[in-house]
């Protein structure tokens, strides 16, 4: 018993000790200087686990985010059109091959020059990675380098999509293209360069001095993910960061109240869908799918859940894309709705059930419980689903469910990139099948003439409206949220905000 | 792993006559309060999870509605009412914890006095098993088998029990092991009695009462898991008004609605300390071998 | 006693190979592709074959349980899926968050809890223990996860002095140290209580007292030091116990600790990072009981280890 010798003071000691560590132990950050007027910083809601654009994460909007600062494309889209980037001139010899002159004088971060191998390795790569837009090159037979400035592309078939999905791919330098060690800190002809990262928590982007463009104002970037939107907002009010984005619709007014914060809202490439499994009963009937359209009424969900963070859809893809259309809208009639039902032999309703992923779209959970309570009244009970979000693809993609409501963003702001890649039947993704509308869209992504494929998409997205493939009720808004002293801030319907016209007083 | 098996003793000590014991008769009167509203306040509330009025939602409490209802607790992130939710809440949460302990009681009870009794390999089997269980972090089994089941009360009701056998199998293990030497148990072997009978009259009336004590503690927890499973998104489905789920919903409106979160948490609380205050007292009063040192 | 720790040791092994095969069983027993989570919607069914070969979950289910087996007793966890980093680096990461936080409600739990708890013993049954114990018994009940949101609620949203979650600045442990304690809190009150009332009838305490030693000494010198044992012990036990525990509290609270490194991988169906974190939990929970049962038959040699 008297080998315990701890005296009160020697208790007292061990705890301060214990405080002191377990208050400055590990992952604890020191909060850096704040206010440094060069450097940004910028809370991301979603964790950037990789800065590798061309493999597995090809298609994920945080490494996006980052590598869009870093890795410059070709050509850009800007304000809905395709620009000259990179590219400063393109022709089409014939419907296969594509030309594409370099801009000289390009310099990549490490000085070295750009180099139309840079190019084609990097297309290279991106389909080599066989990554989630590897689908978009499926066409391309052979990439050519004849000289320095020449990037020549031959296509099997004419691919009308070129330039759209051109503004998917950021140059690196051939050099390092397969250095996997490379990609932790990787640097293009952007006008920032990455400086540190750390994997899921933060990464640190620098000016890159030698840019050949205009020259960023900000000398730093500091991204730093925030997962809890009150945890973001909470750090702006602190002065703690500079710039978020994805607020959910009912913290936006928070903020907006805010002093010395700014909110600004943007239309985006993504929208909520409802989609029904088109293959199972009762959803195989186009009435039964356009009764449950009439039976909710947008507007008032539009009005009460998405006040300023939502737009009711005009067509079944956002306005912002190219290819999108007007279509007629369905009324919220709910007569209407129960005489469809009736004539499809439902007059009593039926049971289905509805899945979501629990981390899909801001506040889902909302909206999935309004559109079951709407269709109660017309008799169809519809048993909700939230599943986790790996449970929730392996079911989508297995067409193991009766309906879904989710999110979708048009990445490349081209109607082909949504409605090609899930609306053909081949793609198998929600049962529908239906000749007409495969024969238009594969035309309208043969077609060069940019003019005639808007015309073919209107018309394809006409069908899906009219046939209720979906439900297609609200296209989203985005909402940044940054300290008034930033400045110069232009959105991007991609959602993927970029800092290179960005400074801070 | 275990530290040494607090000596049981299998004559609870009988409670006093005459006096009434403040400490046990509020809580138990407190409980009773809500096993009289999750059964008869539904038919009060008329409370309906699938319908929603969005034009109302977000109300503070004392709000009154526009069909002249009251709004006691508010309403909730799509028009619902909260008291209606709360009270339906109370359903559920009780319905879990009975049917939980009743199942992890049973199961546990009885693999720890067949452990005990016959020890042996059976005996190792069982307290590894308990081990591993003890050792893998309980909230983690609870999530993987609500993943693979997915979210349903029945579902709930057995990961939980899956979580909580092991509680019980310990206490009746330690009884049965302190009574099998008894000389009254010796007396009835020596007799002929045979094995079924021997646990039936002298080993299980010696387990009840502890286990009737830990079952009470442990109530408590149960409620507390399933609300935090349900919080999770991995217990309850969504739409059923189960107490974590409205606690979760309230999450993303703390500051323009306060009432979401914090209503049923308190009603939570207030009946997980009730049930508390009545496991202490009955613990006290029944097994003071089982108090904390 | 050679004996003794070498059955201690082999049936820690047994628990720990245990659920090490528990771990691997489950978590591919839950439905959802890891490769397919990597993907995303737009993957086409060769891109996620292509990923899963790279994973190496192609091969047979005994074969990989045989390689996981094989590089854990190196303690090589093979790579995350997710965050494409080693396992191990992944972890180590996220237990010093773990453990920091664990520390911090430790410190907060023993420097409340043990002044709470001598001011009961001095005074039993007064006004004062009254109070304490039913607030005690109070935090023991919450629910720690509500208790976190009541914080965010009151100290980030409504006052906003305190940041709802992360680690970014250092005061941002506090709430989640503060929900976690609570409970830890509760128990060393009523340890140090009855601890101390049971010392304070003993004989060398009368003795002290009798020798015309102030109150305060008796307690501090005498009393106090011969009730630590269970106290350690307890607290021991309760150490192993908050490192599992604290997924609920690290999740509220966007910690980046072990807990939600584990929901966020689980989510993910990052095996390896999965299996790396449950096999370190239950090395942790293990390891922790052994030293104190140890420690525990070591220090008071009337309570031998039972069976």
């Amino acid at each position: 018993m008297t080998t315990m010798r701890l005296r009160p003071q020697g208790i007292g000691l061990i705890l301060g000790l214990a405080i002191t560590v377990g208050t400055s132990f590990g992952p604890v950050l020191q909060a850096r200087a704040q206010g440094a007027a060069e450097t940004l910083r910028v809370a991301n809601p979603v964790a950037i686990v990789s800065l590798d654009p061309f493999g597995a994460k090809a298609a994920d909007q945080p490494t996006l985010t980052v590598a869009q600062e870093v890795l410059e494309p070709l050509v850009m889209r800007q304000d809905g059109s395709i620009v000259p980037w990179l590219a400063e001139s393109w022709e089409n010899p014939d419907k296969l091959t594509w030309t594409f002159h370099l801009k000289s004088g390009v310099r990549f971060a490490d000085g070295s020059p750009l180099t139309s191998a840079d190019a084609k390795a990097s297309l290279d790569r991106l389909i080599a990675e066989k990554g989630p837009l590897a689908g978009l090159w499926a066409a391309v037979d052979t990439i050519e380098a004849p000289d320095e400035k020449t990037l020549k592309i031959r296509t099997t078939q004419p691919v009308g999509t070129m330039l759209s999905n051109l503004t998917m791919l950021g140059i690196a330098p051939a050099a390092k293209i397969r250095d996997t060690a490379f990609f932790n800190a990787p640097y293009g002809t952007g006008p920032f360069k990455v400086a540190a990262f750390t994997a899921g928590q933060q990464v640190r982007l620098v000016r890159n001095d030698s840019y050949w463009g205009e020259k960023p104002k900000l000398a730093q970037i500091e991204y730093r993910y925030i997962p809890e939107v009150s945890g973001r907002i909470t750090a702006l009010e602190n002065n703690e960061i500079d710039f978020t984005w994805g607020l959910p619709p009912d913290q936006v007014d928070q903020v907006r109240g805010s002093q010395g914060l700014k909110v600004e809202s943007f239309p985006t490439y993504s929208n909520y869908y409802f989609w029904f499994n088109s293959s199972r009963k009762p959803f195989t009937d186009a009435r039964v799918r356009q009764a449950m359209w009439h039976a909710v009424d947008f507007a008032q969900i539009q009005k009460d859940l998405f006040p300023g963070t939502a737009t009711v859809a005009k067509g079944p893809i956002p306005q912002a894309v190219f290819g999108s259309s007007v279509q007629k809208p369905y009324a919220y009639d709910v007569a209407k709705a129960k005489q469809l039902l009736a004539d499809a032999g439902y007059a009593n309703g039926f049971e289905t059930t509805m899945m979501w992923s629990s981390q899909c779209c801001t506040a889902v959970r909302e909206f999935a419980e309004t559109l079951v309570s709407y269709w109660a009244k017309i008799g169809v009970k519809v048993v909700p689903q939230e599943l986790e979000r790996a449970t929730w693809l392996d079911r989508l993609l297995k067409l193991d469910w009766d309906s879904t409501l989710t999110d979708g963003n048009t990445l490349t702001g081209d109607a082909d990139f949504t409605l090609a890649r899930l609306y053909l039947s081949t793609a198998k993704r929600m049962g529908y099948a239906n000749p007409k509308l495969d024969e238009l869209l594969l035309a309208a992504r043969a077609e060069l003439d940019q003019g005639k494929r808007a015309e073919l998409y209107a018309e394809a997205g006409r069908i899906i409206w009219d046939e209720a493939v979906g439900i297609f009720p609200l296209d989203m808004m985005v909402h940044a949220a940054y300290r008034t002293n930033v400045t110069g801030f232009k959105p991007t319907p991609n959602a993927m905000p970029r800092f290179d016209s960005v400074s801070k007083k | 792993m275990s530290v040494a098996p607090a000596a049981p003793s299998p004559h609870a000590k009988s409670p006093r006559r005459g006096k009434l014991d403040l400490r046990l008769l509020v809580p138990a009167l407190f409980c009773t309060l809500y096993v009289l509203a999750a059964v008869f306040g539904p038919f009060l509330t008329h409370y309906d999870p699938v319908a929603t009025n969005t034009s109302q939602r977000l109300r503070p409490p004392l709000t009154e509605l526009r069909d002249g209802s009251l709004a006691l607790f508010g309403t909730d992130q799509v028009g619902r009412d909260l008291f209606g939710q709360v009270i339906a809440g109370a359903q559920i949460s009780l319905t879990v914890g009975i049917l939980t302990l009743l199942l992890a009681g049973t199961v546990g009870t009885a693999l720890g006095v067949l452990a005990g009794y016959r020890g042996g390999w059976l005996d190792t089997v069982v307290m590894r098993l308990a081990d591993i269980q003890l050792a893998f972090p309980s909230i983690l089994l609870a999530v993987l088998i609500a993943a693979v089941l997915g979210p349903s009360l029945v579902n709930v009701i057995l990961v939980l029990a899956l979580t909580r056998w092991v509680v019980f199998a310990r206490v009746a293990r330690a009884q049965t092991l302190a009574v099998r030497v008894r000389d009254f148990v010796n007396a009835s072997r020596t007799l002929g009695a045979s094995h079924l009978h021997i646990v039936r009259h002298c080993i299980l009336p010696a387990v009840v009462a502890p286990i009737l004590v830990v079952a009470t503690v442990q109530f408590g927890l149960v409620i507390v898991a399933e609300a935090s499973l349900s919080f999770l998104g991995l217990g309850m489905p969504p739409g059923t008004p189960s107490w974590g789920i409205s606690i979760a919903n309230g999450r993303n409106y703390l500051v323009t609605a306060w009432w979401i979160s914090t209503m049923p948490g308190l009603v939570l609380s207030a009946l997980v300390i009730a049930v508390g205050i009545l496991g202490d007292r009955l613990r006290d009063r029944f097994d003071p071998n089982l108090t904390t040192r | 006693m050679t004996r003794y720790l070498g059955y201690r040791i082999l049936s820690s092994l047994v628990v720990i190979l245990g659920a090490a095969t528990i771990i691997f069983v489950a978590i591919r027993a839950v439905p959802g592709d890891p490769a397919l989570v990597v993907l995303g919607p737009s993957a086409t069914p060769e891109q996620v074959a292509a990923l899963r070969t790279e994973y190496g979950l192609d091969g047979s289910l005994l074969g990989q349980y045989m390689h996981f087996l094989a590089r854990m007793a190196t303690f090589d966890f093979g790579s995350s899926f997710r965050l494409g980093m080693p396992a191990t680096q992944a972890i180590s990461q996220a237990f010093t968050a773990t453990l920091s936080l664990a520390l911090a409600a430790l410190c907060i739990a023993l420097m409340i809890g043990f002044p709470l708890g001598i001011l009961c013993a001095l005074r039993p049954n007064g006004w004062s223990d009254r109070i304490i114990s039913s607030l005690s018994m109070t935090g023991q009940a919450l629910p720690s996860f509500w208790v976190g949101i009541m914080l965010v609620m009151i100290f980030s949203r409504m006052l906003r002095i305190l940041p709802s979650g992360g680690a970014e600045t250092p005061e941002a442990i506090l709430m989640p140290a503060v929900t976690l304690a609570l409970p830890l809190l509760s128990i060393i009150v009523r340890l140090v209580r009855s601890g101390l009332l049971e010392v304070l009838g003993e004989g060398y305490v009368q003795t002290a007292r009798a020798k015309g030693l102030r109150e305060p000494r008796v307690v501090g010198r005498h009393a106090l030091r011969n009730m630590l044992i269970p106290v350690v012990t307890v607290v021991g036990l309760e150490l192993g116990g908050l490192l599992g525990g604290a997924v609920i509290v690290e999740t509220v609270f966007a910690w980046p600790g072990l807990g939600r490194l584990l929901i966020d991988s689980i989510a993910a169906r990052d095996y390896s990072v999965v299996q790396a974190c449950v096999v370190v939990l239950v090395l942790g929970f293990v390891s922790i009981n052994l030293i104190v049962d140890l420690l525990y038959g070591y220090l008071d040699p009337r309570v031998r280890v039972g069976s």
